[in-house]
């Protein structure tokens, strides 16, 4: 069946005025992005520093409890809730929801300008599972990109949402898997990676042409060089996993895309302690759970540091932001593991410390902060494992991005407590007729040694990882959190509260319900000289899911198929 | 470059919402509709309902010689939402016990349930889910 698409803007009403201000500004290119205007948010993480920071200090702690709802957009048909983090140009805000719909509105007044919504292959979409919700996504040359769950990457004109381009990427249809995560912009490239993990595939990241939409590159995170291939034992490269479902970031002075990368399959081995010759994958198994350094005109990889050599726990790169950073003349990247272990590196991908955010955890004794070396790694021989497993497949961090305060040189970022029964199985993939899951085990959601579940919001030295304060929440948090030049912190929480906190001391100075659970993302922007504070709200995706059967209470009325954008900014 | 064709006017053609009806075997609007329908036009339009469009490749055929290892499945793939193989409520509910009827079952892994459990009418066939059935009305708490 042909698809149809089409742009679908909104006929004009007679006597309508809809001032739209992104026709008189700046086209948003990669320098303006790396610039990091204080009215906008023109990339996924911010600016390509990944800070999640905007140094708007209109709204602060002296004014914060003024803070009120300024409208709401509610995108419709919000499967598995909303993930998006939305972005800012000129006073146009434009966000995703579910199935890819795509918003253009008022900054100010929240009124539509456009949407666009792809027509999918809604059968393939009914047979995936991490689906049909959209991380969001990107901004360039006068474009929008966005992934969808068929494997297609779109460019939509940023004044009418009129489609540009639509490119085909993945074979969906026969490896199940396509885009949730946002693209990413940068040097004329839009770079976007699949998912994969758990599925028999090869983990593709792509380089595409922003302006003619033809793949410049493909880089597989499964096995993408010689080198990689010798370290899958008995051709497991196959059916390996891996993706990139998040977007990492441009690094401007090397010319290069850093990247996180997906886990490999299945996700729990069976090989016990000898790893290297026994089991589902033989090996350390090149790039999957990896930061990567890839060339961003040619996709080829320079330089890469493996976070987890044989991960046999689920514990992707892909989740973290890359924040960049400086201090006393040296320059890093700070990056989250889904473990819970924070690496700090150079501009290289070499490790500089490595320090940890997650409480309960024992995947490892330690990670050898000099060398990222593993220290007493638990790898599993099949059977049912005796000492529950710490941290929980949703892990010690989620995707939900933390945010860096150059202000107070602070990291602010969610840590996640709770474990899981486990019993490990010989699995074999299923690659046809279409590709299913390959996990490797029963497992059931657990709470930690220390007692019950919680989450926290911890104040760090992002390379030290030395605590400043933290606040606790009884349930963890699964929307990223924002920082801002008016001192405060937001969290969006999951029960549906967004709070705000003192950056300093993390006192609370404001919170307002939302009206339903947080798992996505949240910015500040100005339109007219005025600050507004940008929230999604919708539950439902992989980590909430556990919510209502392990945590009861409000989660158990809590819609899965709903979702708002709320905007809030001072009376 | 992909070569779009050309957009009809809003005039003509109201931007298409996508309705649950048209896409075949996902939502539960479809399930409600196949269940009050008797059982043999049932397996009729589910049989339809299952063979493959587009890129899909049907059902396999029953195999002769192997079974469906079910617990094996249930590592691999159902385990993912169904705690413990299957024991326990996770992402999605518990098996053991369910009070639900085998119908039920068939068509829930056949057609899935929108935003909450993909669709395997593609995967298994007829005898395959018999097996998955067994298996749930089999399961017991674990040992220890």
């Amino acid at each position: 069946m042909k698809k149809r698409w089409c742009k679908s803007g909104l006929p004009l009403v007679a006597g309508a005025t809809l001032i739209v201000s992104s026709a008189l500004a700046q086209a948003v290119d990669t320098a303006r992005i790396e610039s990091a205007g204080q009215n906008d948010w023109l990339t996924y993480h911010g600016s390509y520093k990944s800070y999640h920071y905007s140094p708007l200090s209109q709204i602060n702690t002296g004014n914060v409890s003024n803070l009120g709802v300024a409208w709401i957009h509610i995108p419709g048909r919000s499967t598995r809730g909303l993930q998006s983090m939305p972005l800012a140009a000129d006073g146009v805000l434009y966000y995703t929801g579910s199935y890819s719909r795509t918003f253009a509105l008022n900054g100010a007044t929240g009124e539509v300008i456009w949407s666009y919504f792809p027509e999918l292959d809604e059968a393939l979409v009914a047979r995936q599972t991490h689906s049909p919700y959209n991380r969001g996504a990107a901004l360039g040359e006068g474009k929008v990109y966005v992934g969808t769950m068929d494997g297609h990457l779109i460019a939509l004109d940023m004044k009418s949402g009129k489609v540009m381009w639509d490119t085909k990427l993945i074979d969906s249809q026969k490896l199940t898997v396509g885009f949730t995560g946002a693209p990413l912009y940068a040097k004329g490239t839009v770079v976007i990676g699949s998912q994969g993990g758990e599925w028999p595939g090869r983990g593709p990241i792509f380089g595409v042409d922003a302006t003619t939409g033809k793949k410049k590159w493909e880089f597989l995170t499964v096995a993408g060089t010689d080198d990689a291939m010798k370290t899958w034992g008995n051709d497991s490269w196959r059916t390996g996993g891996g993706g990139g479902w998040m977007p990492g970031t441009y690094d401007s002075e090397n010319n290069t895309i850093l990247w996180g990368t997906a886990n490999p399959a299945p996700l729990y081995d069976w090989s016990g302690a000898d790893y290297k010759t026994q089991g589902a994958r033989p090996g350390d198994n090149l790039y999957t759970t990896s930061v990567i350094a890839l060339d961003v005109d040619t996709g080829k990889l320079k330089s890469y540091h493996q976070e987890l050599p044989h991960d046999a726990w689920d514990f992707d790169s892909a989740v973290g932001e890359f924040v960049m950073l400086e201090r006393d003349g040296q320059k890093y990247v700070v990056h989250p593991n889904k473990s819970g272990y924070i690496f700090v590196y150079d501009r290289n991908l070499g490790v500089k410390n490595v320090w940890r955010i997650t409480q309960n955890s024992n995947f490892v004794k330690d990670i050898d902060p000099k060398t990222g070396e593993l220290i007493g790694r638990r790898d599993f021989p099949a059977g049912k494992v005796s000492e529950p497993l710490c941290p929980h497949i949703s892990g010690g961090v989620s995707w939900n991005a933390g945010s860096y305060n150059p202000k107070t040189g602070l990291y602010y970022k969610l840590g996640q407590e709770w474990c899981m029964t486990l019993e490990v199985q010989k699995t074999t993939p299923i690659v046809a007729p279409q590709a299913q899951l390959n996990i490797g085990a029963d497992f059931k959601i657990a709470p930690p040694p220390s007692g019950e579940i919680y989450g926290h919001l911890d104040a760090r030295d992002p390379i030290t990882g030395a605590k400043k304060w933290e606040v606790r929440f009884p349930e963890p948090p699964l929307g990223s959190v924002l920082s801002t030049g008016g001192n405060l912190v937001f969290v969006p929480d999951s029960r549906g509260t967004v709070h705000a906190y003192d950056a300093d001391s993390g006192a609370e100075l404001w919170s307002h319900g939302d009206g339903t659970g947080h798992q996505g993302g949240i910015i500040s922007y100005a339109v007219n000289g005025k600050q507004y504070i940008a929230v999604v709200a919708g539950f439902g995706g992989m980590a909430s899911d556990d919510y209502a059967p392990t945590f009861g209470g409000v989660y158990k009325s809590m819609p899965r198929d709903d979702g708002a954008l709320v905007v809030y900014s001072l009376k | 470059m992909t070569l779009l064709p050309p957009c009809r006017s809003e005039a003509d053609e109201p931007r298409r919402e996508l309705d649950f009806r048209e896409v075949g075997l996902a939502g539960m609007r479809l399930a409600r509709t196949i269940t009050t329908l008797s059982t043999p036009t049932l397996a009729v339009l589910l049989t339809i309902s299952a063979l493959p469009s587009r890129a899909q490749q049907p059902p396999p055929s029953a195999p002769d010689s192997e079974q469906l290892d079910v617990g094996q499945l249930f590592a691999t793939t159902c385990g993912w939402c169904h705690s413990a193989g299957g024991r326990a409520a996770g992402k999605g509910p518990q098996l053991m016990d369910t009070k639900r009827d085998d119908d039920f079952l068939r068509i829930r892994i056949k057609n899935g349930k929108e935003g909450a459990m993909p669709a395997f009418g593609a995967v298994f066939n007829d005898a395959q889910i018999d097996e998955i059935i067994k298996y749930i009305r089999a399961l017991k708490p674990s040992e220890g």
